[in-house]
């Protein structure tokens, strides 16, 4: 049974004209690790708030279709039930920060839940470890850490919480490439050690393709694919035409292939590009 | 360079013995200690009260450049409170007169009452001072959560002052966004910064409305609620239950009623602590 | 564009009720109105925070427009820590909490009775914002903090022109300026914003 369905789901915020969203049917397995990608203003924000409830509890606006949770229904129950449920991260790690210690940030949605204090305590060990956070971080203010250490808390204080799903909304936009680098590193660890569905709203696809099972593309507030990493890169034209730039050494490799000099599968991972130019390279010197 | 931690109104040494406190002393030291002064007419008690509170202060370990960031705040209001008590005192016939400035006359006894006034503000002041120097936006929330007040006011509470860091922040952001188009409010008079304070209420303003719904986001997805239940569960104290109140948390609290008590008690019944009982009123002139 | 009067009238089958959003509007209020609180206090200053220029005035007269009884509780509370800053006694800023509930509640409550719209389409609505958010609501702030202030013996009778003009003017000028410039400048967005109140909480 899927932990998240979508059917003929639309959403239309209140004085637009325009439609965010439109017609969109998907379903997500438990475990899956769900990468979405689209140009911007192209409805993944909207896609992914209205997975945890933020849309439509949150905010004004036209609704079509349904989207159940974990069997919930989004129209039916506030953020805060789901919350149990869906973890969301955003971009903006500043602005999420509801606390003013690293401490207080980690369990405030452990207290909202009424866990007991022992869990809370076990419960904070586990999460910041998992987010590379030094203990000794517990009294430091979260807005005075570099911003990849502030997005790692922000994912922290939300696997503190133990969701079966996992929302990160752009979490490496706004970060320096050291700040990127560290929470992709979080995100590998995540989809190593921790069994939860995970969704992201990713650029740097070059990080995020050896580790998603499905990749997705919104355009236009439609979904227009929804594939397996290498069956969705199969088609570079297509992502390119409809604003998506997949990692330079995806196109690389397409090109080889236009060029009749490369046959395999596209590669989705540096390595593999290496692999696949060396082999279309041992091609050239053959003839 | 020993380990700061941060309060609401800069750094203190991470082993200054304020932290050993539990943050419910602290907020009672401000509601109680702040009405000595406004109880206590008598300057000679006030001016010793403040001089309690710098040794309070010293024994803190706060960095006493916070009082100076307040000098000021207390000249402004001596002149204040001095024009306000001489130029605009009013005039009885068995007042001494001490100047005529034309029409206006400057009278020892209105002075006396400004010098009396002056020191009961200056003792307030360094009450207010201290619990911000001592503070932290936690021990706040703590505070008035061990008061038994409602989450969702201590919360606010916290999150206010959150807040105001924040907005902080956006002034100065803000302030170097004109810097880089070559407006520097601070270079300007102030009638100037008067007309220029609108290009930074507008985007200040307008971040806080911004910032609202991604702060509301958040709350909801880490299960807030208004009441501070769960599911008809109890809401987790977890960091108000990290404090203990020890004993002289208990001593001090008692101490600080029981002077409340005594100045209502000395004041009421014998007047002990009236502004006549001053050396001030055994000054003559002439 | 709504009219006048749908910017303040529930539409039928229109749900509306406090949120999280007010909680958060509330508390950022407070931070955007202390720090403009303390810029004023400390700039101009007349004693016992009273000072020659307040924009937090605006912020209080503004934000209860927009925001109901959350933007008034945000002008009654933040006075008190930026009076605190700018080094005014606790209980004279307990002493002015009525002053500044009455800056707030005046000009919400006159635009909601009214019907005047915050986005200053009319000359009527730029007359309302200055009978009720400029005049009429620090005229009576300030006659309750000379008020207070006398009462705890912290001024004269005397003085209490003085005192009371630099309430009045000091609180008077920036609601002006700012007031009318906030309005214009961000309640067209405001009034599609999810945190603005139509009644008194939502």
């Amino acid at each position: 049974m899927p932990v998240i369905r979508m059917e003929n789901f639309g959403w239309r915020y209140e004085g637009q004209e325009r439609w965010a969203l439109r017609g969109v049917n998907l379903s997500v397995e438990q475990g899956e690790f769900v990468a979405i990608v689209g140009p911007n203003d192209s409805g993944k924000s909207t896609l992914v708030m209205a997975m945890n409830g933020l849309i439509p509890n949150n905010y004004y606006g036209v609704i079509e279709g349904s989207v159940v949770v974990k069997g919930m229904d989004t129209r039916e129950h506030p953020v805060a039930d789901i919350a149990r449920h869906v973890g969301f991260v955003f971009s903006d790690p500043e602005s999420q920060f509801l606390s003013m210690t690293v401490e207080e940030e980690v369990v405030f949605g452990l207290e909202n839940i009424g866990l007991d204090v022992d869990e809370i305590r076990e419960r904070v060990e586990w999460s910041l470890g998992l987010a590379h956070i030094p203990m000794d971080y517990l009294e430091k203010p979260p807005y005075e850490l570099s911003g990849g250490q502030k997005q790692r808390v922000a994912i922290a204080s939300i696997l503190a919480m133990r969701p079966e799903i996992i929302i990160l909304d752009e979490p490496t936009s706004m970060l320096d490439p050291v700040g990127k680098t560290e929470v992709i590193e979080v995100l590998r660890e995540m989809r190593r050690s921790y069994n939860a569905t995970i969704i992201v709203v990713e650029h740097r696809m070059e990080d995020i393709a050896p580790l998603a099972d499905r990749f997705i593309l919104v355009h236009d507030g439609r979904v227009l694919r929804d594939a397996p990493p290498r069956e969705f890169f199969d088609d570079i034209d297509f992502l390119l035409e409809h604003g998506v730039f997949p990692p330079e050494p995806m196109v690389f490799v397409s090109e080889l292939r236009k060029m009749g000099l490369y046959d395999g599968p596209i590669p989705l991972t540096l390595e593999e590009a290496i692999s696949a130019s060396r082999e279309a390279l041992s091609g050239l010197r053959g003839r | 360079m020993p380990k700061m931690r941060r309060s609401l109104l800069g750094y203190l040494p991470e082993e200054s013995p304020i932290f050993s406190l539990h943050p419910v002393t602290k907020v009672l030291f401000l509601l109680v200690v702040s009405a000595y002064p406004m109880l206590t007419q008598l300057p000679e008690a006030n001016l010793a009260g403040s001089l309690f509170m710098l040794a309070l202060f010293k024994a803190a370990k706060v960095d006493l450049s916070v009082i100076k960031g307040y000098k000021m705040a207390f000249v402004n209001l001596f002149f204040v409170i001095a024009i306000a008590y001489t130029f605009f005192g009013g005039y009885r016939p068995e007042y001494t007169v001490l100047l005529r400035l034309g029409p206006i006359r400057v009278c020892w006894e209105n002075l006396r009452w400004a010098i009396l006034v002056y020191l009961q503000l200056v003792l307030a002041i360094l009450v207010i001072i201290f619990f911000l120097s001592t503070m932290r936006e936690r021990d706040v929330v703590v505070g008035l959560r061990t008061l038994r007040l409602p989450f969702v006011v201590c919360y606010l509470a916290g999150l206010s002052l959150r807040s105001i860091g924040l907005s902080i922040i956006d002034f100065f952001t803000i302030r170097e966004a004109e810097k880089a188009r070559a407006l520097d409010l601070a270079e300007l008079p102030f009638s100037e910064k008067v007309k220029k304070f609108g290009l930074y209420i507008v985007p200040l303003v307008g971040l806080a409305i911004r910032r609202a719904e991604e702060v509301s986001n958040a709350l909801d997805s880490r299960a807030f609620r208004f009441s501070g239940l769960f599911k008809g569960g109890k809401r987790t104290d977890y960091i108000p239950k990290k404090y203990k109140i020890r004993g002289a948390d208990v001593a001090l609290i008692a101490i600080m009623f029981a002077f409340l008590a005594a100045i209502v008690f000395v004041n009421y019944q014998y007047g002990w602590l009236r502004a006549e009982n001053s050396l001030l009123y055994r000054v003559r002139f002439g | 564009m709504p009219s006048a009067k749908s910017v303040w009238e529930v539409e039928p089958g229109e749900v509306r009720k406090p949120g999280t959003v007010h909680i958060a509007i509330m508390a950022l209020l407070i931070g955007v109105g202390a720090v403009a609180g303390t810029f004023g206090s400390l700039s101009v200053p007349l004693g016992y925070g009273v000072t020659g220029f307040w924009p937090g005035v605006a912020v209080q007269a503004v934000g209860s427009i927009w925001f109901g009884m959350w933007g008034v509780l945000a002008g009654f509370l933040f006075p008190f820590i930026s009076n605190s800053l700018a080094g005014a006694p606790l209980y004279v800023s307990f002493a002015y909490l009525p002053s500044n509930l009455l800056q707030g509640i005046i000009p919400a409550w006159a635009f909601k009775f009214f019907k005047a719209d915050p986005r200053l389409t009319k000359g009527s609505d730029y007359l309302h914002y200055i009978i009720w958010g400029v005049v009429v609501n620090n005229l009576a702030g300030a006659a309750w903090a000379v008020t207070a202030l006398q009462w705890f013996g912290l001024i004269t009778v005397e003085s209490v022109p003085l005192f009371f003009s630099g309430w009045t003017i000091g609180n008077g000028v920036p609601s002006l300026i700012f007031g009318i410039i906030l309005l214009k400048a961000l309640s067209p967005l405001v009034v599609r914003h999810r945190s603005f109140v139509k009644g008194w909480w939502a």
